[in-house]
């Protein structure tokens, strides 16, 4: 293997496995709404010199990456980055930027908005044909000023290129779910932990991804050819034509093994000992409803509606909910969709929604107690809901429940809802099932109460460990504590079955728990019935289920409960799995 | 002083990027104004943007002038880098 190259590799967290081979694409803090206004005689000044300081503050970034290179010769990378250089010296750029804050009082921001836009569109109309590609070059660094201009602001993906691999500091779910409208190649982000939205939604799409990929944004520059592997969370760059030959025939490689699995999509998840086990999926995307067939779920466990609400300039109307919903239930057909119902705030915000700015957002106004306050916006999706579950089978689930009352109350309306249909005479499926989200350990100790409420549990486990543990799974520096097998977590979710079992209603695992290799045997051992998971990892959640007895999961678990760590449970549930799967070595990392 | 002299632009790829790249650094050098013509269109060779605004491809002729004290020097320079074809591979 090229050494050069290799000492030039970047690391972090494999959290959607793959390979993918593609130029990067580094995503900017910039921002849409540029801030424009009119400055005073007085300003000018002031104005001038933070402009020549932003630009100073570039070439200064531009330089640090340059130095990085040139201990391993990177030309490439070399070559546009003296073009950086040549740019952010350039007079035409900072001459007519200056003149426009002079002359016509303007703010830097617009004064080099304007400036930069003319430059870019002279060369797109008048640049050679390969010139045009520059412009994309020369955006990256009108970004690159603004930033420092601006300081930290929301990300852009206008200019974003086909099949790119993108990097970024950080993406909240509205950029990622923007994001995904673009066809592209996989990702790389420097914060976050395998269970951030991120990490979820490329799981879902299957696209590679790596977090914790420090200082990715800054030694990776858009436009160079890298490869991405998600599956040990490896970035290399510069890579040499061995060895993109060498990953391009992992890349096949994979792709067998995941046909492999998907032949055996058909055959139902039964343990050896005829212990039949429901897999079910997790959406999040309308998209995403291919992929759940072709991985053989049985209907979908958690479909979380909110995605249909962020990144809209305004709300959905009941009836474009109603078609999706109408959609999904159709296609969905003979097995039962679950859809959660808007689970808002947190990380996830709407951009049609004033927020006021919360210190504790995890702790805040959202889910259901969103819903409650904002019974309108509730009511609409209840409604298309509700209408659309004759196309289908539908039940509804309701997050964030913490006490007894919220529930009535969530059950009230949907009473009036129902009411409301009547008296129009629209029609619905009066008999849809509803439940309640288990994820917080409130509602774990009033389980017994719940159950009495509805038809069904949906155990969280991503938001009950979050709280359980009071770890933010997205904070690099307590992401460690954050452990599915903590003995806490391990007795909650016994606890809450065994409520279920005892009041006689279903009961599932959604959260990202159930998808990880490691941790369903446990999950089968305790003696639930059905998971849901992201759709790609059914098949191997499958081939699991079908080489083991219900009883030698019942011994391990029963083993496990017994250890008093984290650490101690982990450990075991690895050399377990690794005796079990010693011939298949393979599905603990693919 | 002034000094100037038409050529015409054999390497591949014409003023592109990188050769408009090598251009500036030279140009810079000097302290003479250095323009370049394709046409009616100029351009300040001290200017990456405006240079690659020309457009200038293969077999264009370029008209380069040169203003100043060390006009003489940096139009030779510039007649090496065009000549040499900018040092393309």
């Amino acid at each position: 293997m090229n050494k050069k190259a290799k000492s030039l590799d970047l690391h972090g967290i494999g959290c959607s496995p793959g390979i993918y081979i593609g130029k990067a694409y580094v995503v900017k803090k910039t921002n849409y709404n540029l801030p424009r206004y009119w400055i005073n005689n007085k300003e000018i000044t002031s104005e001038t010199e933070r402009f020549l300081s932003a630009l100073e503050k570039a070439s200064e970034e531009i330089e640090k990456i340059q130095e990085k290179l040139c201990k391993f010769e990177g030309r490439e990378q070399i070559n546009i980055l003296d073009t950086y250089h040549l740019i952010l010296q350039d007079k035409r750029l900072r001459e007519n930027t200056i003149k426009s804050i002079k002359e016509e009082h303007i703010n830097a921001e617009w004064a080099l908005y304007k400036n930069a836009e003319k430059i870019k569109n002279h060369l797109i109309q008048h640049g050679m044909s390969h010139l045009k590609e520059r412009a994309n070059e020369f955006s990256d660094i009108q970004e690159r000023i603004l930033c420092h201009l601006l300081g930290k602001n929301k990300a852009s993906f206008t200019n974003l290129p086909k099949n790119c691999i993108v990097i970024a500091h950080d993406l909240s779910p509205a950029e990622t779910a923007q994001l995904i409208k673009y066809n592209i190649g996989g990702m790389i982000i420097e914060v976050g932990g395998t269970t951030s939205h991120t990490a979820i939604i490329s799981r879902a799409l299957g696209i590679p991804c790596i977090v914790a990929c420090h200082q990715a944004s800054s030694t990776l520059l858009s436009g160079e050819t890298i490869i991405i592997d998600g599956t040990h969370g490896k970035v290399i760059t510069d890579p040499s034509e061995m060895l993109i030959e060498e990953f391009t025939k992992q890349q096949h490689h994979d792709f067998e093994l995941k046909k492999i699995f998907l032949k055996e999509t058909h055959l139902s998840a039964e343990t050896k000992d005829h212990h039949r086990i429901h897999l079910t999926a997790n959406m999040e995307l309308i998209e995403e409803i291919q992929s759940i067939k072709e991985n053989g779920a049985e209907g979908i466990g958690l479909y979380r509606s909110e995605f249909l609400f962020m990144n809209q300039k305004k709300l959905p109307t009941e009836n474009e909910l109603f078609k999706s919903y109408q959609m999904i239930l159709k296609s969905i057909y003979p097995y039962t969709v679950t859809i959660r119902t808007l689970d808002i705030g947190g990380d996830k915000v709407l951009t049609t929604y004033p927020y006021e700015k919360e210190t504790n957002p995890a702790l805040g106004l959202r889910a259901i107690r969103f819903c409650l306050k904002e019974k309108a916006i509730f009511k609409i999706q209840l409604r298309a809901m509700l209408r659309a579950s004759l196309y289908g089978k539908l039940k509804i689930l309701f997050p964030l429940i913490c006490e007894l009352e919220e529930i009535r109350r969530a059950k009230e309306i949907l009473n009036e809802v129902k009411e409301e249909l009547y008296r129009e005479d629209n029609h619905f499926d009066n008999n849809v099932k509803i439940g309640v989200m288990i994820e917080v350990p409130s509602s774990v100790m009033i389980a017994n109460e719940l159950a009495q409420e509805v038809d069904f549990f949906s155990i969280g486990t991503n938001d009950l460990i979050q709280y359980s543990l009071a770890v933010d799974r997205s904070n690099e520096n307590v992401d460690y504590l954050y452990r599915p097998l903590h003995p806490a977590i391990l007795r909650m979710l016994v606890q809450t079955l065994d409520a279920a079992k005892k009041h006689h209603i279903s009961i599932n695992v959604c959260g990202e728990m159930a998808s990880d290799p490691l941790y369903i045997l446990f999950l089968v051992g305790m003696g639930f019935q059905e998971l849901s998971m992201n759709a790609l990892s059914i098949p191997r959640a499958k081939r699991m289920i079908r080489s083991i007895t219900q009883k030698q999961a019942k011994k391990l678990f029963q083993t496990a409960i017994k250890l008093t760590t984290a650490s101690e449970i982990n450990n075991f549930a690895k050399s377990q799995i690794n005796k079990l799967f010693a011939k298949e070595p393979y599905i603990l990392t693919l | 002083m002034h000094s100037e002299k038409e050529f015409i632009l054999k390497n591949k790829l014409g003023l592109h990027v990188r050769a408009a790249a090598q251009l500036v650094k030279l140009a810079n050098r000097f302290s003479s104004q250095i323009t370049i013509y394709k046409g009616n269109l100029k351009a300040d060779a001290k200017s990456i943007l405006d240079l690659l605004t020309l457009a200038a491809a293969k077999n264009t002729t370029i008209k380069v002038t040169c203003q100043g004290s060390d006009a003489k020097d940096s139009l030779n320079a510039i007649e090496n880098l065009i000549k040499n074809e900018f040092h393309e591979v």
